[in-house]
């Protein structure tokens, strides 16, 4: 279980969040504050797990709920490097990929639609 | 390093056996002396519990049973006596017994502690519920592997999960280490992140898992969390035969759930859409329920078609009805005609290529057919042992000791010539009780042992199948038959016979030798009937016999009914076929043959005088035949017979149909076929036209 | 990298026992005599799961659970407990402290590394 950073680059208009170290229920409340605090300012925001150690349910539910928070404030949220061998195992386990978007959701768009099927 | 441990473990309990013998015998002197039972108790408590972790699982299970006698005693359930302490010192002995063995590695004596065990039962109260089984300290064995069945597992973790230390998705994990597994998260749960708390679980599951552990395997998955998580466990399909086909629809898997009301479901399907999209856009149902029951839907139809290609694979056998088979067979048949059509077509167009396809048509056709009619090949073992009932009841009725064997019982014919066989081997079986097997006094007589032997044998040769009967019994009376077979007026007195012919009598209508008519083998309606059936197969029968040393009857069956090879002939504008099987040989017949055998039908053949029967006048085809004819010369039952045709075509796959109900009676023709260029011929019945050419020839 | 294991028990021979099948399958284990130790331990090494016995003298299992737990790092660690056959209360009482599960005594190397397994991963 590594330390939880996350390293800001970019404006609001389009903001990166680099993110490292373990995306656990350990560091779930550092995570979610960093999340919380990016979004204050950024309408589109990119959070770039590349270099994250490793991911629980913990990480994928945060995820899901700022997915969801972007919905509903009409701000946009996405995430790169989920694609990854060793997230594949957690996310087969965690059955989140799906055909039909979230409810909160008007385009049905969902990080997990066309996942890790 | 493992040995270390073990090692400690018998010091440790060599010490505590030590203690143990000494704490009985001073049981023995101050046998209610709790402190020296609570001594025992807890040398046998502690051999138990640290035998069992250091593997000496033998040890603790024994000692376990004892311990189980000396709870008691220390509750004062119990008491000591003299024969307890016998038991308990002789019980202590056993457990260093099997200390030591664990040492040599020679096994102990298990009979002497089953029988030590039991006589410490005998010592307990009867209570009626079993005190002896033995606390689960190893997890419960698993259940035998069984059918795939496959559950859905509704999983709903407590929100405060994650602070027990437990990881949700682990359980998952575990779970699909048990078989394939499909999980759907149901993320409707998940708030904004606003009101999100970060270290509770929102998440629930459906599981869909297909396993052959049993539900037990499952409810280990989930020990630790049982008492604080929704685990709902059902099973949706139970790897069972007969349920084929599909699965529930997508709104009964929903009702099912209670995801949503039976009533919401009806509403949804008369808008007449996909399911699944009307129910999430009529906000009746949440998508990640349809999700996961779609999931459901899918996981369970691809382990029932896993399942049925499995069950074809896993070869035994599948049931199939037979008019499914009989629907192939006619459909290959078809397809063999048309490839013939298509063989003569190529032919006349002189296009090789062409041919080359046809003649690749050709052979996989042939390949179709061989093995569509060896799907409904049978072996005819299961006729035979009914015939064994049928030899043991028979024997019994007429005093005879009559022993049946069998031989080539996995011998294969179409399933319809079994059946069909079935009625004239029974006579043929009959007739050799009847008439073959003397009586046993009548053996013993004639230096024969007192038990008679009807040998039954199947055996394939070629297209065909041979099935003998042999008896060793009186054989046939040649004598006998020759002169019943003149007074019936079946043969003329001074008629030259051979054996064989005169033997082919006995299947004459009307014939009977046996003096007494007996309830076995009737009114010499027999002999007549089994010919009839046997020709109606297209096979044969051939007689051997030596008198007194017995008889061998050997019928000859086509392997199959359906398609048959055959020679394809031509009289006039028409076309005849004559079953190969029968076929000898063709020779030419001459116009000044003709005129040279005086109007008798009989040619000469090799030295043979062999009659023929002019087909052209058996069915009054107008027209003059050619200069030279020929002769299809064809033998039944020894018999040659010719038939005369203009010309002799060639060899012909004909498949077979039959005449239908308005042509049954019609003589001399037992079939038609469908030629290449798509005309009718009709097919010979051979032994029908050869008895009127007889009838013919007598009169 | 392997994963560290903390066993907490008074009695030497089942510590000696637990650390010899842990360290056989490749975990690093921590060894501790009682609560009170195990808990000086905790705060000094970051430890991936313990295993406890109950009975113990100074400071129980029960109270080392709840004291692990509201270490920050051991907040969401599997803390597995040795209990006997007849101590289902105990079980409960330790479930109610934040215990992940139980391992029930006497017990063979093969089910602690299955019950180690199942918790940890």
């Amino acid at each position: 279980m590594e330390e939880f950073t996350a390293d800001r680059t970019g404006g609001p208009e389009n903001l990166v969040m680099q993110l490292s170290g373990s995306m656990t229920i350990h560091n779930a409340v550092e995570i979610r504050d960093a999340l919380l605090e990016a979004f204050k300012e950024a309408t589109k925001l990119t959070c770039d797990l590349e270099k994250v150690s490793d991911i629980d349910l913990a990480g994928l539910q945060l995820l899901c709920a700022t997915h969801r928070s972007s919905c509903v404030s009409g701000k946009q949220f996405d995430v790169v490097g989920l694609d990854r061998e060793d997230f594949s195992k957690v996310l087969e386990c965690a059955g989140f990929a799906r055909h039909i978007g979230c409810m909160q959701n008007e385009n049905n768009r969902c990080i997990w639609v066309g996942g890790a099927q | 390093m493992i040995d270390a441990h073990r090692q400690a473990f018998k010091e440790e309990a060599y010490e505590l056996v030590a203690e143990l013998e000494t704490s009985l015998l001073a049981l023995e002197e101050v046998p209610d002396d709790k402190e020296t039972i609570g001594r025992v108790f807890r040398a046998m408590h502690t051999i138990k519990g640290s035998g069992a972790m250091f593997g000496f699982e033998d040890i603790a299970a024994f000692t376990h049973e004892v311990e189980t006698v000396f709870d008691l005693v220390r509750n004062d359930k119990i008491p000591v006596t003299k024969q307890l302490i016998n038991l308990t010192l002789s019980a202590r002995d056993q457990i260093k017994a099997m200390l030591d063995s664990s040492d040599s590695g020679s096994p102990v004596d298990d009979s002497a502690a089953a029988a030590l065990i039991l006589e410490l039962k005998k010592l307990l109260p009867q209570t009626g519920e079993d005190d002896f089984t033995p606390v689960s300290a190893t997890k419960a064995p698993f259940q035998p592997q069984g059918n795939l069945l496959t559950y859905r597992i509704r999983f709903k973790p407590a929100p405060d999960i994650f602070m027990s230390g437990t990881d949700p998705l682990k359980l998952i994990a575990e779970l699909s280490d048990l078989g394939a597994c499909r999980p759907i998260a149901q993320l409707s749960g998940i708030p904004v992140l606003e009101e999100f708390q970060p270290e509770s679980c929102y998440v629930h599951w459906d599981i869909i898992l297909t396993t052959a552990r049993g539900k037990d395997a499952i409810e280990d998955v989930f020990i630790f969390v049982a008492d604080d998580c929704e685990v709902v466990c059902d099973v949706i399909d139970d790897g069972s035969i007969e349920t084929e086909g599909d699965y529930k629809k997508l709104g009964e898997i929903l009702v099912e759930r209670g995801d949503i009301s039976r009533e919401d479901m009806d509403k949804v399907l008369s808008m007449q859409k996909r399911f699944g999209e009307l129910a999430v856009a009529t906000g009746l149902a949440k998508p990640d329920d349809v999700q996961s029951a779609l999931v459901e839907q899918q996981c369970v139809k691809e382990v029932r078609q896993e399942r049925q290609v499995q069950q074809a694979d896993s070869g035994t056998s599948i049931r199939v009805p037979a008019d499914k088979l009989d629907a192939l067979v006619n459909l290959v048949g078809e397809l063999v005609t048309v490839q013939a059509r298509l063989s003569q077509t190529a032919m006349s167009k002189r296009d090789a290529e062409l041919v080359n396809i046809a003649e690749e048509v050709e052979r996989l056709s042939a390949e179709l057919r061989d093995n569509a009619l060896n799907i409904r090949m049978l072996p005819i073992g299961t006729t035979f042992s009914k015939f064994k009932r049928l030899v043991r009841d028979l024997s019994n009725e007429l005093g005879k000791e009559i022993e049946m064997t069998t031989e080539g019982a996995e011998t294969e014919l179409d399933k319809t010539v079994i059946e069909r066989l079935n009625d004239p081997l029974v006579h043929l079986i009959r007739n050799s009780i009847d008439h073959g097997i003397e009586s046993p006094a009548e053996r013993i007589s004639a230096g024969k042992p007192s038990q008679g032997t009807v040998h039954l044998a199947a055996v394939h040769s070629g297209d065909s199948v041979l099935i003998s009967i042999t008896d060793d019994g009186a054989g046939l009376d040649r004598d006998a038959i020759r002169a019943k077979a003149v007074e019936k007026g079946l043969i003329q007195a001074t008629a030259e016979l051979s054996d064989k012919e005169i033997y082919a009598q006995i299947f004459a209508p009307g014939f009977s030798t046996a003096k007494q008519i007996t309830s076995v083998s009737g009114r010499g309606v027999g002999m007549d009937v089994v010919k009839r059936a046997i020709d109606a197969l297209r096979g044969t029968i051939d007689i051997n016999s030596t008198r007194g040393v017995g008889t061998t009857i050997t019928v000859k069956i086509p392997l199959t009914l359906a398609i048959i090879e055959s020679l394809l002939v031509k009289i006039g504008a028409d076309c005849f076929v004559l079953p190969l099987s029968l076929v000898n040989e063709c020779v030419e017949l001459t116009r000044e043959q003709v005129e040279d055998s005086h109007g008798r039908n009989l040619a000469n053949v090799r030295g043979h005088l062999i009659p023929y029967v002019p087909l052209r006048e058996q069915f009054g085809i107008t027209g003059t035949p050619p200069a030279i004819q020929q002769i299809v010369i064809t033998e039944v039952n020894g018999l040659r017979v010719g038939f005369v045709v203009d010309n002799v075509i060639g060899e012909h796959q004909t498949v077979i149909k039959s005449l239908g109900r308005a042509y049954k009676n019609v003589e001399g023709v037992s079939g038609a076929t469908i030629l290449g260029d798509g005309s009718v011929a009709l097919i010979l019945d051979i032994p029908h036209l050869m008895r009127g050419a007889e009838m013919s020839e007598r009169a | 990298m392997g994963k560290i294991i903390m066993t907490v028990d008074d009695s030497a021979s089942v510590r000696q026992m637990v650390s010899f099948t842990l360290k056989q399958n490749g975990y690093d284990v921590v060894e501790a005599v009682d609560g009170k130790d195990g808990l000086q331990k905790l705060s000094s090494s970051k430890v991936d799961m313990i295993i406890t016995d109950l009975n113990m003298p100074n400071l129980d299992g029960i109270g080392l659970i709840k004291g692990a737990r509201a270490l920050p790092a051991c907040k969401f660690i599997p803390i597995v407990m040795l209990t006997t056959e007849s101590q289902d209360s105990k079980k409960a009482e330790g479930k109610a402290a934040g215990a992940t599960g139980w391992i029930v005594k006497p017990f063979k190397p093969e089910q602690l590394i299955t019950v180690v397994k199942k918790v940890l991963g």
